[in-house]
């Protein structure tokens, strides 16, 4: 997919800076696009959830790394919705690949979504793992992880449901205690 | 989002403890039921090819009190959760249990005694509880669009049900009318492959797809290996089954070589799976599951050594038990004193409260004696079966019953640790 001129740009790190989430605003307006058109997003890492809602509103997109804390994400109103990935040590933290893990104001996210099974539980154990202090993980699942409560339990951690996002997507939090 | 309305969605696919706990209580009961035949009937195991007696009740306490009850209950509890799909009834699941129960007590009344009406009894029932299983996993299968390897494994071992049940029919009614198999010896034979190659052995490849990767945590297995496994498998025991019947010996040998070549690619998955796992310490269960890898392939060996005429008053028995004492009970043992810790702790979750932990419900103490009496046990009576010594056989069946009632106290220890984290959950929100 080679994507030029876009018709739209948006630059969604200064929201982003402001604990702002943009994901409401940049739906709203790549809603408004006729079927063809383009969008820009710049943004401080690959925003693959919003990638993803996008591309069932018929955007096809892929992700490029620029810089540090620095992506472009250019898209295009196809009709297919391909979500292109870019893989890179920052996309997945040499994690679990295809389990993406990302910051934003609320904290460290990772979705593991369409992963098969045990994939998701061991994405997440792994990066659990690697955290410290009080730091806690969002995960974006497709599914109640059962199995994964009494791994967590053994651990120390725990799982609280927080919210339901687009097209079945269930966010959880996990944290010690 | 509340955790109840997470849970809800959880628990539409997780069915109410009881109803697992129920069939996994009656398998450790079964267990030791079966050892205890054994042990009592030990001087008739040398050189045992068949025929109505204790031994072959024992045989079926194993197949069914065990490891078809232990089928029963994972397959409702967790083939729900990782198709996402829920089982259709709980009270058939219900149905299926009361049938089973009361059916397989009474086959193994009929088996023992030789009564060939409470034999018929008992073989409907049982039939009846397979046949409702069969058809509540079809119906969860069925809605499955993802999951190539379980649900292709699943479906063969459900084929392999229906025959099974057919040839069970037959055998039953051919004892309860007066014999018009013309040889029933070769249609017992071939059920026992169908049932526990076949229903057994491809449900039990199906569940470690799930299962293995999940307990040491690990990345699924490979898919196309799983899927040329199970087929292979399917086709190994059609062709043993067909020259059973038919007295065609190449076709059986046939049948053995394709089963290990379809055994040789089920463990080349599970050792990929092991060698990435992320859990580095796996206990005692996996102590069990992989001697149960090593007896699997073992057991076809002996088997072809037996259909070769390779002394086959000391092979052909030697054969039975390492197929379902050794390779299915072994593996099936291993498996569930896993299962029974976790799913007690999934059922323990509610908001804002701990779970009761996996490693506070596994009692290790019984386990490891468990462990050390079961290999005791297999090692026996294999001894006594190919030296056609009876009282090792009785040793061997003494220290199976100790391993047994080792086991019993480890699930007890399960059940009375969940109660105990439950009952402190009510009283506390009481308060």
């Amino acid at each position: 997919m080679v994507i030029s001129n876009p018709m739209l740009s948006l630059d969604l790190r200064p929201l982003l800076a402001a604990g702002t989430d943009p994901l409401q605003g940049v739906v709203e307006q790549a809603g408004r696009l006729p079927s063809g058109a383009r969008l820009e997003l710049e943004a401080p890492f690959n925003p693959l959830p919003l990638r993803r809602v996008l591309g069932q509103m018929g955007f096809s997109s892929k992700a490029e790394k620029l810089a540090d804390g620095h992506w472009r994400i250019s898209l295009e109103r196809d009709g297919a919705g391909e979500v292109v990935n870019s893989p890179s040590p920052e996309d997945c933290r040499g994690l679990t690949p295809g389990a993406p893990t990302w910051q934003d104001g609320q904290g460290l996210h990772m979705d593991v979504r369409g992963l098969p099974m045990p994939l998701p539980m061991l994405a997440i154990l792994r990066l659990v793992g690697s955290l410290e202090g009080d730091q806690t993980l969002l995960v974006h699942h497709d599914r109640e992880p059962v199995f994964l409560i009494p791994e967590l339990a053994e651990i120390g951690w725990s799982l609280e449901p927080q919210s339901k996002g687009a097209a079945g997507e269930l966010i959880f939090l996990v944290r010690r205690g | 989002m509340l955790f109840g309305d997470f849970m809800m969605g959880a628990r539409s696919r997780l069915l109410p403890m009881s109803i697992p706990l129920r069939f996994f209580g009656a398998a450790v009961l079964f267990h030791m039921a079966a050892w205890g035949l054994l042990l009592g009937y030990a001087d008739d195991a040398p050189g045992f090819m068949g025929g109505l007696s204790h031994l072959l009740a024992s045989l079926h306490f194993v197949t069914l009190g065990v490891l078809a009850m232990t089928g029963m209950g994972a397959a409702f509890q967790l083939l729900p959760v990782a198709t996402k799909k829920p089982v259709r009834s709980e009270a058939a699941c219900k149905a299926a249990f009361w049938l089973m129960v009361l059916g397989l007590l009474a086959l193994g009344h009929g088996m023992g005694h030789g009564d060939y009406a409470v034999l018929a009894l008992g073989g409907t029932l049982v039939v009846l509880a397979l046949g409702l299983f069969g058809l509540l996993v079809a119906d969860n299968l069925r809605r499955v669009k993802d999951m190539r390897v379980v649900t292709d494994q699943a479906w063969i071992s459900l084929g392999f049900l229906a025959l099974l049940l057919i040839l069970a029919a037959l055998l039953v009614a051919d004892y309860a009318l007066g014999g018009f198999l013309p040889d029933h010896q070769a249609v017992a034979l071939a059920h026992g492959v169908v049932a526990a190659y076949g229903f057994m052995g491809l449900l039990a490849m199906g569940f470690s797809f799930i299962l293995v990767p999940m307990f040491c945590l690990a990345p699924p297995p490979d898919v196309k290996l799983g899927r040329w496994a199970g087929w292979l498998a399917g086709i190994a025991v059609l062709l043993a089954m067909a020259g059973l019947i038919h007295g065609i010996k190449p076709l059986v040998l046939l049948g053995g070589l394709l089963g290990l070549i379809a055994c040789g690619l089920h463990l080349r998955a599970m050792a990929k799976v092991m060698k990435g796992r992320m859990r580095k310490q796996l206990g005692d269960s996996f102590r069990l599951i992989r001697l149960a890898w090593v007896l699997m392939p073992s057991s076809i060996i002996v088997g072809l050594l037996a259909a070769l005429g390779v002394a086959p008053d000391r092979t052909g028995p030697l054969f039975g038990f390492l197929l379902v004492f050794g390779w299915l009970l072994t593996f099936l043992l291993g498996i569930l004193q896993r299962i029974l810790p976790f799913l007690a702790s999934m059922h323990s979750v509610r908001p804002g409260v701990k779970p009761a932990l996996v490693s506070a419900l596994t009692a290790d103490k019984p386990l490891r004696l468990h462990l050390v009496f079961h290999v005791l046990a297999l090692a026996l009576v294999s001894a006594g079966l190919v030296g056609q010594v009876g009282l090792l056989v009785r040793l061997g069946a003494a220290c199976g019953l100790i391993g047994a009632v080792s086991y019993a106290l480890s699930a007890a220890h399960v059940v009375y640790v969940l109660r105990k984290h439950l009952s402190n959950l009510s009283q506390h929100s009481e308060k």
